[in-house]
């Protein structure tokens, strides 16, 4: 049994991957962003790759993650979240 | 008024206590640590048996059908492809001449037995047994199927056709007050669920216009609870077998004596043909008392009804989802003002709580009882909407305690005082301050002790307050998380109702039972029992036991309400084992030549004369021959030693017990780290001190308290049962989405019991049952504020309103 929590990967189930994270390549994966597939995030991507990780390039990442993400009427806290834990799943690698 | 009479006759008669209950005898097994718990090992090792678990031969098992849709009526219903279904015995339906046109009591007890004056939230609004319409979705209607096996039950129901007429729902309480909401209960021409009482839908004392006027600050604000329910461990069920015109049945009740009134009122069945056994109970929370089983639902008469219509036992079986069919009583909103002094001293409050389906308190009783707050308004209106029942859960003082730590803590923070010091500062008791309780202790007999400052100070200590406290949203930690601490109080309720009755034998072997049903409520309340009835008599604790199950020997402990358990029952036993211990000494002095009883005294078990103690014989060879039945010609007979008392225990019915004013306290302080990216709370260490009066079982107290805490957290951070908007179904009835909080989600827990002696239950004691979980829930909101800044008043407090309060969401 594992603790309660709104915000882990079992709940908000985002999981970051970053895949080979040398020769300036990275793969940034979200779940549960869509019912079924994960969600790569492209832009998130591009905003790390080549630059290193550091607090800057890691808030950059999350807000290109979300940056064309589309809430439902009662889910909109859910892009914030989405923000910060793709945010500290980045700086999770450093 | 004659019913107010009698009471007033008890009260003169001793019966309900206003005076302190001294101690009279050395404790020995009482207040003591590391008693054996009397279940302990039935329930550890599995061996206990729960309603759930009963078996009887040739049984067969029943289900209800609940409606899918959130207001709907039954147009047209076909039973035909299910009563062909291999293994179906029989099919109950709506318009069967079993129950057409029968109705559920409506009634806590029964409509005959109320005294609709002194009734209050005692009687309800009364709806069929099993209707064709349903104003909430998983309300039963329309058939019970009894069946070879679940699955068959199962599948008889999906077999049965059924046009439906959908109708318009509702779902929030302030919305169905509106002209154009849909009626939902059938016959209504409101959703506004008439009162039988006035005067709790207006309150009144004092003025409280002339309360602001003398205030220096007037802060208004909102506030609200959404729904949360028992979600016990065990699943309701009820077995029931007829024996010719006798009934049998097994409940998950925890009030099996009230709910055989009930079935005798309902079935037309003389209470002597009914036995009524309560098995070991998986959980309760008041999700397992009357209302939720025989005024709100007709599972206990539905199984009765399929058992003599097939001869065979029946077990009537809920699901998990089904389960989910009420909520706790505290669904509201809430509109405060409050005015007071700058030094902290409240002038007036006044509330406007609307509250959903159903409520019996209304918000502003502890203000009363608790503090000296001369002028308060609280008017309360109860609407239907399409949620199942709402009733107590844990208890039903959880709107009191709402709004009451709400208006506490908002007033602090606005006037920028620490809250400990504006609780002391009101402290009191029916607009009288803490002077005139001192005055009631001392002529009372009760120790002049200021039980509030005690329990501050401990709890002060145990947090380190002083060092802790700061201004709001001004303490960002290592991790990056704002820290917040938060502090509330109230007053103990739990010793000043209930009523019951038991007997205590002394059996030939000088081993000792107590004889009275008990349901299986409350944390190990029957080892409290044994240890007050060891000490009264002078033996050991292993000495004596109860056997609570059966309900057919005549006496029934535990309270009409379910608050009240120690108090009230602790009073019966002690004063049963007082007479038993009477007729033992009565019986030993003939064994003892030239000795009065008088001169007599009990200790371990042996009885001994005072003067000379080495004059000393075993209870049992006091009590060899005093046979409860004469079935043996081997011996000669003296009268049994058996002595049986009742007890009641205040003004049960009455809101307010004017005259006997609380005197215990409790304050409970918490600490929190809120995640402000993703609206995360983290409570991460609550301390709760709570006078107890006296520890009859030190472990029980402490484990009433760490149960209330995980509790309360729960329901102050995730416990939310959610409704579609669109379809009005409701969306996580289960226990995956439906968040409960374990132990795991609570940081550390400091358990301070006070002992001041100031209780009106036995040697001073009162409950702790109910409190933690009531009272700390509420106590979430002021802790974030004190980390972030920002109030919120909409509980639980969930990420996604940590954030948009925020403004990051």
């Amino acid at each position: 049994m594992r603790k309660f929590s709104h915000i882990n990967s079992s709940t908000i189930n985002e999981a970051v991957l970053l895949l080979r994270r040398y020769g300036g390549e990275a793969r940034v994966i979200a779940g549960g962003t869509e019912y079924v597939k994960p969600y790569r995030g492209i832009k998130a991507e591009k905003a790390i790759i080549g630059k290193g990780i550091d607090q800057s390039t890691a808030g950059a990442a999350g807000d290109a993650a979300v940056s064309d993400a589309k809430p439902l009427p009662y889910n909109n806290y859910m892009v914030q979240i989405a923000r910060t834990m793709m945010k500290r799943a980045v700086l999770a690698c450093t | 008024m004659e019913t107010r009479g009698e009471y007033q006759r008890l009260q003169a008669e001793g019966q309900y206590r206003t005076e302190a209950d001294i101690p009279t005898i050395n404790f020995n097994e009482i207040g003591r640590h590391g008693i054996r718990r009397l279940d302990g090992y039935e329930k550890a090792s599995g061996m206990a048996v729960y309603t759930r678990d009963v078996q009887l031969p040739g049984m067969l098992y029943a289900r209800i059908l609940m409606s899918p849709h959130a207001h709907a009526r039954i147009r047209r219903m076909d039973t035909v492809k299910a009563e062909a279904l291999p293994g179906v015995r029989a099919i109950i339906r709506y318009d069967g001449v079993e129950v057409k046109d029968r109705m559920l009591n409506g009634s806590y007890f029964c409509p005959e037995w109320v005294d609709p004056e002194l009734a209050d939230w005692a009687v309800k609004p009364i709806h069929p047994v099993l209707g064709d319409q349903a104003w909430y979705e998983g309300q039963p209607l329309g058939a019970v199927v009894a069946a070879d096996s679940q699955d068959i039950a199962n599948e008889a129901l999906r077999l049965i056709d059924i046009e439906w007429e959908v109708l318009p729902f509702v779902l929030d309480q302030q919305e169905a007050l509106k002209p154009d909401a849909p009626v939902l209960r059938p016959g209504a021409d409101t959703n506004l669920i008439d009162d039988p009482r006035d005067s709790r839908k207006r309150i009144k004392k004092g003025d409280v216009e002339r309360g602001f006027r003398e205030a220096d600050r007037i802060i208004e604000f909102w506030a609200k609870r959404n729904a949360h329910l028992w979600a016990g461990a065990e699943l309701p069920s009820v077995v029931s077998r007829w024996r010719g015109e006798s009934l049998e049945l097994w409940v998950h009740q925890q009030q099996p004596y009230h709910g055989k009134m009930l079935i005798s009122e309902w079935l037309n069945l003389p209470m002597s043909k009914i036995s009524v056994y309560s098995p070991y109970q998986g959980c309760s929370f008041g999700g397992r008392g009357n209302p939720a089983n025989n005024s709100e639902n007709g599972m206990n008469i539905l199984a009765a009804l399929l058992s003599r219509k097939t001869g065979r036992p029946v077990k009537l079986l809920y699901n998990r989802r089904e389960y989910f069919f009420g909520e706790s009583g505290d669904m509201m909103a809430s509109h405060f003002r409050v005015g007071a002094k700058k030094d902290g001293t409240i002038t007036a409050v006044e509330m406007k709580n609307v509250f959903a389906v159903y409520m019996c308190s209304n918000g502003i009783d502890h203000f009363i009882e608790n503090t000296r707050i001369p002028n308060l308004s609280c008017e309360g209106l109860t609407v239907d909407v399409s949620k199942g029942p709402a009733w107590w859960c844990r208890c039903e003082q959880l709107p009191n305690t709402f709004c009451f730590s709400l208006v506490f803590d908002h007033i602090a923070a606005e006037l920028e005082l620490d809250p400990t010091e504006v609780a002391l500062k009101n402290d009191g008791c029916e607009g009288r301050d803490a002077t005139y309780l001192s005055e009631f202790k001392r002529e009372h007999g009760f120790p002049d002790r200021d039980s509030l400052r005690e329990c501050i100070e401990a709890g002060k200590k145990a947090i380190g307050w002083d060092e802790k406290w700061h201004p709001p949203g001004t303490k960002r930690l290592a991790n990056g998380r704002m820290h917040g601490l938060a502090f509330t109080w109230d007053h103990q309720w739990d010793d000043t109702r209930g009523t019951g009755s038991a007997a205590v034998m002394i059996e030939n072997d000088g081993t000792v039972s107590i004889i009275g049903q008990h349901p299986d409520i409350g944390v190990n309340p029957w080892t409290a029992y044994c240890q007050i009835v060891a000490d009264e008599l002078g033996v050991g604790y292993e000495d004596v036991t109860i056997k609570p199950f059966n309900l057919d020997h005549g006496f029934a402990l535990m309270s009409p309400d379910g608050s009240c358990n120690l108090c009230s029952n602790g009073y019966i036993v002690k004063k049963a084992a007082r007479k038993a211990r009477k007729i033992l000494l009565e019986l030993a002095a003939q064994k003892f030549e030239g000795v009065e009883p008088e001169a007599l005294d009990i200790k371990d078990g042996i009885i001994y004369v005072r003067e000379t103690p080495q004059k000393r014989r075993s209870i049992k060879e006091v009590v060899a021959k005093a046979m409860p039945t004469f079935d043996s010609c081997l011996f000669w007979t003296e009268p049994p030693v058996i002595a049986w008392t009742w007890h009641t225990q205040g003004l049960w019915g009455q809101a307010l017990e004017t005259g006997r004013p609380r005197l215990c306290r409790q304050a409970h302080f918490m600490e929190v780290e809120v995640d402000t990216e993703t609206g995360q709370v983290e409570v991460t260490n609550v301390v709760n001190v709570n006078d107890v009066g006296k520890a009859i079982s030190p472990e029980t107290v402490k484990g009433q308290m760490y149960g209330g805490t995980y509790m309360a957290l729960g329901r102050a951070l995730s416990e939310e049962m959610i409704w579609d908007p669109v379809t009005g179904v409701m969306l996580n009835g289960n226990l995956l989405d439906y968040k409960i909080a374990t132990m795991l989600d609570c940081g550390p827990i400091d358990t301070i019991p006070v002992e001041s002696g100031l209780g009106y239950g036995p040697y001073g004691a009162c409950g702790v049952g109910e409190d933690i979980a009531t009272v700390v829930p509420a106590l979430l909101g002021p802790a974030v504020y004190n980390a972030i800044g920002e109030w919120i008043d909409e509980y639980p407090i969930t990420p996604d309103k940590v954030l948009e309060a925020l403004g990051k969401a």
